[in-house]
């Protein structure tokens, strides 16, 4: 993929994209994360897509957005930059907290996405047991020692993946800094229960989930989710976690050109 | 300053870009990238139209085509040479119709600059050499690859220390926090200018005295302003008092002081 910038109202949006001239298809990443996270499952698609992989204001090389931005106003981002790209309807993919930005423009625009894949959404009936795990996702504190770094390594290394693959979630990470690494997690966390906005999605959707990431506390309700939406389906990658993208691109792409 | 991207032959160059006038190139050291001149190309953008370079394999640039690599690494395995890296600022101008520019280069990036202005000084307005790396002026080069190894990831994530004690020469974390990403985002390529460095050295007649002004700024504790470092017909140098190794992030407006001292 290759990469460039747009200058959307909030500032400089930075994103990889394929060759145009084929059906568009934006791409959301996850939390502390960016989007080299689709750079391999984007190549793969782009025999039949233009796909774009979006760095959300405050990750990667993308600008810091003006002020804590809730999910909603990075949705509002999305639409800006489809507006900058001059993109009507785009078909839209999201993974973990990208899914739930996904679901704010799904249901805030619904003229703007025409398909919707929202992969590991982020919802947990029980909210209170979302801000009580708030407190893991302080901002990283600068130590003169440098071991602050690995704070970040601890952060992203929990899915059993060797180094190489953690390594640009970290890199990621460090590249945000202190202040901004966590910032979609806070918005997250903070967000609006999404239960309110899952019925007014019109578009063809799919929920997707990672089998091995069935343990984690919002693993269970992908099923939930799927039954909020009218007409969603529901699809399982066998075998991975949510690291795929980087750990089974193949994989991940073959899941998604069987939904898009 | 605000970022994008060209196309260069060699692949995708990311930059920095400010201001309007005449063009000023900054080419940042190792394991670094144009982040390190956020508050000296704002400063310089106020006279100069200022572009800060991300190397190939630096930043958020494409990796160089390592494989046609004129030097070499530890292993033995290619490595971009100082003089393709010039190629590629070369490039760089090029593909953005700058005719001459005001080049500065900061540590190994003085490198770059000098080469580029060794060999097509008609591209190299003036040159500015801050921290300056240059081979053969330590006597310890030959040793560049043994005490530089590529610090290979490590289960516990321990690598990053490692980039940390490469780093660190006491400077706040905050400051020391670009070089750290410096070294992230350079992957396995992380210490190929120093590797780079290590071979040049060889090369008769590097660092020539340059065909162009120069203006060799020197971080530390001052000695004499002036000719001292006349390795040219018209070179000075300035010392920036107080500064250490990363004084492009710590005594930006000193630095753009003495530029414009010397040549505005």
């Amino acid at each position: 993929m290759r990469r460039a910038y747009a200058d959307i109202p909030a500032g400089q949006m930075h994103y990889r994209y394929t060759a145009g001239g084929k059906p568009p298809v934006i791409c959301l990443h996850i939390s502390g994360s960016g989007s080299g996270e689709y750079e391999r499952v984007g190549d793969m698609l782009a025999d039949k897509f233009t796909v774009y992989a979006l760095d959300m204001l405050g990750m990667n090389f993308s600008d810091p957005p003006p002020r804590l931005y809730s999910l909603s106003e990075h949705a509002s981002t999305v639409v800006d930059f489809m507006d900058k790209l001059a993109l009507p309807r785009v078909i839209l993919i999201g993974t973990l907290c990208g899914a739930n930005i996904a679901t704010h423009v799904a249901a805030g625009w619904p003229d703007r996405v025409s398909k919707l894949i929202l992969a590991q959404p982020v919802h947990m009936p029980e909210q209170k047991d979302m801000h009580r795990r708030k407190a893991l996702y302080d901002p990283v504190q600068y130590t003169a020692d440098g071991s602050y770094a690995l704070e970040f390594w601890r952060r992203v290394d929990k899915y059993g993946y060797p180094p190489a693959i953690n390594m640009p979630r970290v890199t990621d990470q460090i590249l945000s800094g202190p202040e901004y690494s966590e910032i979609l997690h806070w918005a997250m966390f903070a967000d609006e229960d999404l239960a309110g906005l899952y019925p007014k999605i019109q578009c063809p959707t799919t929920v997707l989930r990672y089998e091995l990431y069935a343990g984690s506390p919002e693993g269970p309700y992908a099923g939930l989710v799927a039954s909020m939406i009218p007409g969603a389906g529901l699809d399982t990658i066998l075998g991975e976690t949510i690291y795929a993208s980087r750990s089974n691109p193949v994989k991940v792409a073959a899941m998604l050109r069987k939904h898009l | 300053m605000k970022r994008a991207y060209i196309d260069i032959p060699q692949g995708q160059m990311h930059y920095r870009y400010a201001g309007a006038g005449e063009p000023a190139l900054l080419l940042h050291g190792s394991a670094s990238h144009s982040g390190e001149f956020e508050a000296v190309g704002n400063l310089l953008a106020r006279r100069f139209q200022v572009y800060a370079i991300d190397l190939l394999g630096f930043g958020a640039s494409d990796r160089p085509p390592v494989e046609k690599g004129e030097a070499f690494g530890p292993r033995g395995e290619p490595v971009y040479s100082i003089r393709q890296h010039g190629a590629t600022v070369l490039s760089f101008m090029d593909a953005m119709s700058i005719e001459r520019a005001m080049i500065f280069g900061v540590s190994a990036g003085a490198a770059v600059a000098a080469v580029v202005a060794r060999e097509k000084p008609e591209r190299a307005r003036r040159l500015v050499l801050a921290a300056p790396y240059m081979p053969g002026q330590s006597g310890d080069d030959r040793g560049e690859k043994d005490k530089y190894p590529l610090p290979e990831y490590q289960a516990d994530g321990r690598h990053l220390l490692e980039y940390w004690r490469r780093i660190n020469y006491g400077e706040a974390p905050q400051v020391n926090h670009h070089w750290l990403t410096g070294y992230c985002l350079a992957g396995d390529l992380c210490e190929s200018l120093r590797w780079a460095l290590a071979e040049a050295k060889d090369e008769p007649g590097f660092f020539d005295r340059p065909r162009v002004p120069a203006l060799i700024l020197r971080f530390g504790a001052g000695g004499n302003n002036g000719a001292d470092d006349a390795d040219g017909a018209d070179a000075v140098t300035e010392w920036i008092d107080g500064a250490g190794l990363y004084g492009v992030k710590t005594h930006a407006e000193a630095i753009v002081d003495a530029i414009l001292r010397r040549f505005a």
